[in-house]
């Protein structure tokens, strides 16, 4: 991703003041674990039979309080 | 045994109840009270209060993910206070709700991504064709990331 879609992502949800902070690297360091870890997920569910989508959406917000 | 000594043992049976009547002095059940630590574990019983209830009940309530998401986040050099509030703190101030918000936006991009490889693949599959698409490279590609290994090959 580049430094305008993290900006642009950050902004999104709500998160500004990313420039100003210098702290990119670190979102886009986060973003991609969150990504690697989506598609390990993804991966154990293929080889699972299970639902790719539902398994990577349960395993970050599955347990709601 | 004679009356006299019947009345002295009487009188010393009342006597042994009277004083093993207070079962709240250690001294009189010794082997009670260590068999009570024992059962109670290391710590012993102890009265709770509310705040350690609280305190129990919160981190027991709270999402594995959202807990997940906080340690790919330090992982990736976000330091945080109890607050979750962004170090060095004069600089830029975050909440963890922000913080997941963020993270949800990266996730939905990624599962539209791999529907779409998988809608690709799918397509090809259908008239006979194996594209070959390693789904995973191409979103990574996507992304431009590389910096980390993904989880199975750590």
């Amino acid at each position: 991703m580049t430094d305008e879609q993290i900006i642009e992502m950050a902004r999104k949800a709500g998160l500004h003041g990313l420039v100003e902070g210098g702290i990119i690297n670190e979102f886009k360091a986060f973003a991609e674990l969150i990504v690697k870890e989506c598609m390990y997920v993804g991966r154990l569910s293929q080889i699972n039979n299970g639902l790719v989508d539902s398994d990577i959406k349960d395993h970050f917000y599955g347990v709601e309080e | 045994m004679k009356n006299d000594d019947v009345k002295k043992e009487i009188e010393r049976m009342a006597e042994n109840r009277k004083h093993y009547s207070n079962t709240n002095n250690p001294i009189d059940f010794p082997k009670i009270q260590a068999g009570a630590d024992i059962h109670a574990g290391d710590g012993g019983y102890s009265i709770g209060t509310q705040e350690k209830y609280e305190e129990f009940a919160k981190a027991r309530n709270k999402s594995l993910g959202k807990m997940r998401i906080r340690e790919l986040a330090e992982q990736a050099g976000l330091e945080f206070d109890n607050d979750l509030a962004l170090e060095p703190e004069p600089i830029y101030y975050t909440t963890q709700k922000d913080l997941e918000k963020f993270a949800e936006l990266i996730v939905r991009d990624t599962l539209d991504q791999v529907a779409e490889f998988s809608r690709l693949t799918k397509a090809y599959q259908t008239q006979g064709i194996d594209p070959e698409i390693d789904v995973t490279k191409e979103v990574l590609k996507n992304f431009g990331f590389t910096r980390f290994p993904i989880g199975d090959e750590k």
